[in-house]
């Protein structure tokens, strides 16, 4: 559990700086072109004492061929170079995202996340086969809280630095199970990335700084999350680090545009769940999983009346080193709604 | 697995203590953006009699939350900042009022007592009807602006620098809420045309 050691030594450091800003080197104006609504990002969500957020975001998640490394490979070279019986080809995931974000003051907002999840994985055997496996339901349930730590006025704008913290729940199913062509009719578990749950509490921490100008906004966000024990069925997630960056312009009052990109890292499943077979599909075996991602993506988002907010965004990798031999993400679609009271 | 089920135990204690920690309000930032605009506010402001000091009441806010401004100097004045969460007989010696949301009660009692002069802002989502504030801030997208009621600002005698006519939030004309006019503006004893050619001025 070393990993978190660095970011809550941080967080710890960040909250011993006070508050500290200055409004009143803004001219008129400044004051009047100031944003004074929270950046597309979640986990930098900062809203007024009192604000309740009420958001829904939908994403579509899309992984096609297989690779390894940094190198696409077909299923035939999967057939020829590996000794699995089974090779996943394609995959599709659905998720529903309910965020209830409360402000408890100025600087500090919880939020509660659930989410449902679809999961879809197109596979080919050995002998020309097809079939598909499915996994749906709620995911584990996360109880997070944003705070700014402290921020700063410019000629230009205002800097915010921000802290994360995240507690998940290990709500989500890690029991699912669908039939094969090998199953003999019977249902059998499926792998580990088709499970609904991680099965163990994890732990979530993210720092974060973005800047706040009269027309454009930016920052990044750091983030760390992993399983604080094994789960019943024996294996531990991979922890996770990703590194995000982001731009938005306003391209006037309520209409904004803007542009991300995100580096991420993902260590290996420690443990292994012993009702899988290891030797029949790549998805089953712990070694498969992990690697480092980079994407790019762009957004836009407008606002009705100050109190809704709809956006759309749009990412895809630029960069994959898988760990072993694994799905290649395609591309992630995601749609926003979002409503504060 | 006793182990693991222990250190989970105490990590996510101290996971939700840490969240906890960080519930202590510290600076408000919505009121550190509204003390500048109060203070903006200050420097484009014509009053209708010469001050040595701009007394201004906070109703309804916290008791720091104009702290940044307190105490600064504009034009030579001083801004004194008193904090007002109830009626009271000194409720009325004061140059500028700010009413923050919440606060509608109070401001429709206290138009009784705001003298004829006295600069009144509102606070954006305040309830109360906004014809009765001289300027009231409003949320335009994701901007917080300001808009002026030329209308009770007259009957006020206070006039605007030109500057700060030109940033302000266009409005609809408003009816005037004929109580504060006569409370605050019936004996105005600058006309409009002095007001008007002040603002010309400047």
């Amino acid at each position: 559990m070393k990993w978190f050691l660095p970011f809550f030594l941080a967080i710890i450091s960040h909250y011993s700086f006070a508050a500290e800003r200055n409004y009143l080197d803004f001219s008129l104006e400044q004051l009047v072109d100031y944003d004074i609504y929270s950046p597309p990002v979640l986990q930098s969500h900062i809203h007024w004492a009192g604000e309740l957020m009420v958001a829904y975001h939908y994403s579509h998640t899309r992984t096609d061929g297989m690779g390894s490394a940094e190198t696409a490979l077909s299923t035939h070279d999967v057939f020829n170079d590996y000794t699995y019986m089974v090779t996943p080809t394609a995959m599709n995931m659905d998720m529903h995202m309910l965020h209830f974000m409360y402000a408890v003051s100025d600087q500090t907002t919880y939020m509660l996340r659930l989410h449902h999840m679809a999961m879809e994985m197109e596979h080919e055997t050995r002998m020309g086969g097809e079939f598909t496996t499915q996994s749906n339901g709620f995911g584990d349930i996360a109880i997070s809280m944003n705070h700014q730590v402290n921020e700063w006025s410019d000629h230009e704008g205002n800097v915010r630095q921000f802290v994360h913290a995240s507690l998940l729940l290990p709500t989500g199913d890690i029991d699912a199970k669908d039939t094969t062509p090998m199953s003999g009719g019977g249902q059998v578990q499926l792998p580990y990335g088709m499970q609904l749950g991680s099965g163990s509490y994890q732990a979530r921490f993210g720092l974060g700084v973005d800047k706040l100008t009269a027309k454009d906004s930016f920052g990044a966000f750091l983030m760390a999350k992993g399983a604080l024990d094994k789960n019943d069925a024996g294996y531990r997630i991979a922890p996770e680090a990703s590194l995000d960056a982001w731009y938005q312009r306003s391209l006037s009052n309520n209409f904004s545009a803007g542009l991300s990109g995100s580096l991420t890292w993902r260590g290996d499943i420690s443990g292994r769940d012993d009702r899988l077979n290891p030797n029949l599909v790549p998805t089953a075996d712990r070694d498969n999983y992990g690697g480092q991602w980079a994407e790019m993506g762009a957004s836009v988002s407008y606002l009705i009346d100050g109190t809704y907010r709809v956006g759309m965004s749009a990412s895809l990798p630029v960069w994959q080193d898988l760990s072993g031999l694994q799905l290649r993400k395609k591309s992630v679609i995601e749609l926003i709604l979002e409503l504060t009271l | 697995m006793k182990r693991d089920f222990i250190f989970q135990k105490i990590f996510s204690l101290a996971v939700l203590s840490t969240m906890l920690c960080f519930m202590q309000p510290t600076l408000a930032k919505n009121s550190a953006l509204k003390a500048a605009y109060v203070y903006q506010f200050c420097q484009y402001i014509w009053w209708p009699d010469d001050k040595e000091d701009l007394n201004i009441a906070v109703v309804g806010g916290q008791n720091s939350d104009f702290e940044s401004i307190a105490g600064s100097i504009v034009d030579g004045k001083k801004l004194k900042v008193k904090y007002l969460n109830s009626l009271g007989a000194s409720n009325g010696g004061f140059d500028v009022y700010f009413f923050f949301k919440g606060s509608e009660d109070i401001f429709n009692k206290m138009v009784e007592v705001i003298p004829k002069g006295a600069l009144t802002i509102a606070d954006e989502g305040f309830a109360a009807d906004k014809s009765d504030a001289v300027l009231y801030l409003v949320r335009v997208g994701t901007k917080l602006k300001f808009s002026i009621n030329q209308d009770v600002a007259k009957t006020n005698s206070i006039g605007f620098n030109s500057r700060l006519l030109k940033v302000a939030h266009p409005v609809e004309k408003t009816t005037v809420n004929k109580g504060l006019i006569k409370k605050q503006g019936f004996n105005n004893r600058v006309s409009d045309d002095r007001v008007d050619s002040f603002v010309a001025k400047r």
